[in-house]
């Protein structure tokens, strides 16, 4: 039996991970992606929508085309992952709600899945929210009921920064 | 004039893609991203000018310390802003002595 307890290993990984923002120039294995991916797939979604969709981008062209628009997207990475949501699907399943606001959050949680599992296999991500959709819509040819909501950017650290500040529970927590 | 390479070229557009794609982040993101953005391209133009052949320690120095102070943002906005002030400071001082001012 495991002398640490699920809380603290898990606790471990969250604290742990960094957003990285410079990777060595190593592919990352198409096999890793895909295991990441099919847990990620697991986290919950409003009404069970499961609306988020993936792209995985290896091509090493389409990646700096894509890094071109994204000025958000600092380092070279040799992957990424590209969120999108199928909004029409989610508005089939769950409503306005879920056309509208739902996607957003089913998308945050999937993400923080995503990093936090490349945390464990020892990769690093960054979500980058800073690209201009119309651009990366005609790079790599999306689904049109597909909607852009982030780029996770993928591969193994060269540089792990130190953890930038967190605002304390007593800030963020009121007990009533 | 001379004509430029293809690897020339697509530096040129990405560094045009990078300001084209700021400014249509910037219609929607945090104002202080601006400040931001503007480092990053200088430290972009910098590599973009070291493509073409043109380099000098200076520059090179400078584009070193921008890349570091432009993190300052993650971790403390003070000391971002501060950085920005110092670095036009020191640029005002290149160019006075650059034009024997």
């Amino acid at each position: 039996m495991s002398s640490r307890s699920d809380f603290d290993v898990l606790a471990n990984i969250v604290k742990t991970r960094r957003t990285i923002r410079s990777f060595r120039d190593e592919d990352v294995p198409k096999e890793l992606i895909e295991k990441i991916l099919d847990i990620a797939r697991w986290s919950p979604s409003g009404s069970n929508a499961q609306e988020w969709r993936f792209i995985v981008v290896t091509n090493r062209d389409l990646l700096k085309a894509m890094k071109m628009f994204s000025p958000g997207w600092l380092g070279d990475s040799p992957a990424a992952i590209v969120i999108c949501a199928d909004r029409e699907w989610a508005y089939k399943v769950a409503g306005i709600l879920g056309r509208d606001v739902m996607y957003l959050i089913d998308a945050g949680i999937v993400m923080q899945t995503i990093a936090l599992l490349a945390h464990t296999l020892g990769l690093g991500t960054n979500i980058i929210l800073s690209f201009s959709k119309e651009a990366l819509r005609e790079l790599l040819q999306i689904p049109k009921n597909w909607d852009i909501v982030a780029i996770i950017a993928l591969g193994y650290p060269k540089e792990i920064p130190k953890p930038p500040p967190r605002l304390p529970l007593t800030k963020l927590m009121i007990w009533r | 004039m001379r004509s430029l390479s293809k690897t020339e070229e697509l530096a040129i557009y990405s560094f045009i893609a990078y300001l084209a794609s700021s400014a249509r982040g910037l219609l929607i993101e945090p104002q202080i991203y601006g400040p931001f953005r503007c480092l990053d391209a200088i430290s972009r133009f910098i590599d973009l000018l070291g493509k073409l052949g043109i380099s000098s320690m200076y520059l090179n120095e400078l584009k070193e310390d921008i890349d570091k102070g432009k993190y300052l943002l993650l971790y403390d906005e003070d000391k971002f802003k501060e950085f920005i002030i110092n670095l036009n400071v020191r640029l005002a001082k290149k160019i006075k002595e650059y034009l024997s001012l």
